[in-house]
């Protein structure tokens, strides 16, 4: 479950990236978050792994209060969610099966079971064979399927994506989304952040539109 | 497959933290060898840099303890004590003298040396003929002791009692040189002990300065580990690995540079030691080379813990 309650995020310089943000997303469910660029879809992304503090208000991440958690207890909640960038977030100089296998190998998990998810998180994208491919041998919307592996090799309860078909054609990046409407029905919550309107259409999915740092819009899913 | 397919019980029995934990600490150890092997010139410079600053206190503790062993050698001259009596002593009061000696517990052994003996000896030290044939032996009646230990407190216990014995007139100790000799040594490790602190505080700075940069160019990687749930410690672990090695390659070339600067120096000193009927052949300590493989060890890791948690604490919290 994600919920915000009164969130705001002001900055040094004294701006808004958020204003009283309020919504609650339950476990298991998807949204997607809508909003043209620095309207504050980032800024709310980043706070949920706790990469961003809100200056007010509460942000509770499944049973975890952000406000009250320590240093020490960000990587047992950040280990529960997966997330994928626009920018891939991939190391150039290891190979896809090493980018894919970091959070298991960082969680402790044994050199079997490492193989074992990671080959299955990459038969699930389409990438099964590439495991020995340097990430610089791959296109760009390979690489965002490595990417997605990684997010998911570690079978998270939150799939967080930060504009994730920003740089893909339209084909692929409705491949891409596919993949993460098959990760929510099977209980994954899901929150998208683009700004790509058509392709929010086509899925039957809430939005939460922001506008400046504030929610301009909750639209319920389209049936 | 499903994300969330497995049960929790499973998806412990998985992972194994304490083998996990050795799998890590492998990792890194090779990755440090690895990163060594690669890293640019500037990296081995530091190595070398630090290696000359720690070959400083390390030459003064040594030099000290070169001190220390010519301390040791004229240690028997401070045993050693000269009575000279006053002329015309009696038998008797030569015989008071010795008796009162035998009963004084800092006096091991006791010589007489009779004037005649004492000119015969002369004579043959300084190679002069015709001293045997002077008319009145001018030397005194002479005793010459070993005392049980060379302390100063020792000796200066009995140059008091010797003031108050009648037939004494003058005494001579070879304690002295050796008392200078160990403060000069004191000195030497003091001064020692203090570079070691002045210039390890430089070397944490300058293996610090290295590390910065290792890390900096590794911010992507640190953050996500950060990102995908990495502990500060995991992240923390490979900067340690680099730090230890860094400093224990310095200690190693230090203990080079001060091993070459004895061997160089070796043979002057024997020479000078062998004027003065002494037998001295430098060589570095065991315990110094210990002490520099040891301090730089340590204080390359201290380094990596304190820019390591202060750069992964920025740039993994928020």
């Amino acid at each position: 479950m994600i919920e915000f309650a009164n969130v705001s995020r002001r900055y040094a310089n004294g701006q808004f990236g958020l204003q009283d943000i309020s919504f609650r997303l339950p476990a298991g469910r998807m949204a997607f978050l809508t909003g043209h660029s620095g309207a504050g879809k980032s800024t709310l992304l980043r706070m949920i792994p706790a990469l961003d503090r809100p200056t007010s208000g509460q942000v509770l991440i499944g049973g975890y209060d952000l406000g009250k958690m320590g240093r020490h207890q960000y990587p047992k909640l950040r280990r529960q969610i997966g997330v994928v960038f626009q920018d891939h977030h991939l190391l150039p100089d290891r190979r896809v099966f090493d980018n894919v296998a970091l959070p298991l190998q960082v969680s402790g998990y044994l050199p079997g079971d490492t193989r074992r998810r990671v080959d299955a998180a990459l038969d699930k994208v389409g990438l099964l064979g590439r495991q020995r491919a340097r990430i610089e041998e791959l296109s760009g919307g390979e690489q965002q399927r490595v990417n997605i592996a990684r997010a998911l090799v570690n079978r998270p309860r939150i799939l967080l994506a930060d504009e994730p078909t920003g740089n893909l054609d339209p084909e692929l990046s409705r491949d891409i989304f596919d993949r993460f409407f098959e990760f929510h029905a099977v209980g994954v919550t899901v929150l998208i952040a683009s700004h790509d309107v058509d392709l929010l259409k086509q899925y039957p999915v809430p939005r939460i539109a922001l506008n400046e740092g504030r929610i301009s819009a909750f639209e319920e899913a389209e049936t | 497959m499903s994300p969330q397919a497995e049960a929790p019980a499973t998806r412990e029995k998985s992972r194994h933290p304490l083998a996990a934990w050795r799998r890590h600490h492998r990792q890194c150890l090779r990755g440090a060898f690895a990163r060594l092997i690669h890293r640019p010139l500037g990296a081995w410079a530091t190595i070398l840099v630090l290696g000359v600053m720690l070959s400083l206190p390390a030459l003064v503790m040594t030099l000290g303890h070169q001190v220390e062993r010519v301390g040791e050698i004229w240690m028997t001259d401070a045993a050693r004590m000269d009575l000279y009596l006053k002329p015309n002593t009696s038998e008797e009061e030569r015989q008071a003298l010795r008796d009162w000696l035998d009963r004084q517990a800092s006096v091991d052994e006791q010589r007489v040396v009779p004037p005649e003996a004492g000119l015969a000896a002369l004579t043959e030290r300084l190679r002069i003929e015709g001293l045997d044939t002077l008319d009145d032996n001018p030397l005194p009646w002479v005793v010459e002791l070993t005392l049980t230990d060379a302390r100063q407190d020792t000796r200066l216990a009995l140059t008091e009692a010797l003031r108050e014995q009648p037939a004494v007139a003058e005494f001579s100790t070879g304690g002295d040189w050796v008392e200078r000799l160990e403060q000069i040594r004191r000195f030497f490790d003091e001064l020692g002990w203090w570079l070691l602190l002045l210039l390890g505080l430089t070397v944490v700075f300058v293996v610090g300065n290295t590390l910065r940069l290792e890390l900096h160019e590794r911010r992507r990687e640190i953050a996500l580990i950060a990102l995908i749930g990495g502990t500060e410690r995991y992240m923390l672990r490979p900067l340690l690995y680099d730090g230890t090695l860094t400093g224990l390659l310095g200690g190693a070339i230090a203990s080079l540079l001060v091993s070459t600067a004895v061997s160089v120096t070796a043979g002057p000193i024997e020479r000078f030691a062998a004027s003065y009927g002494a037998s001295i052949s430098p060589q570095i300590d065991a315990a110094v080379i210990g002490l520099l493989l040891v301090s730089g060890a340590f204080l390359g890791w201290l380094s990596a813990q304190v820019i390591g948690r202060f750069y992964i604490g920025r740039l993994s919290t928020p």
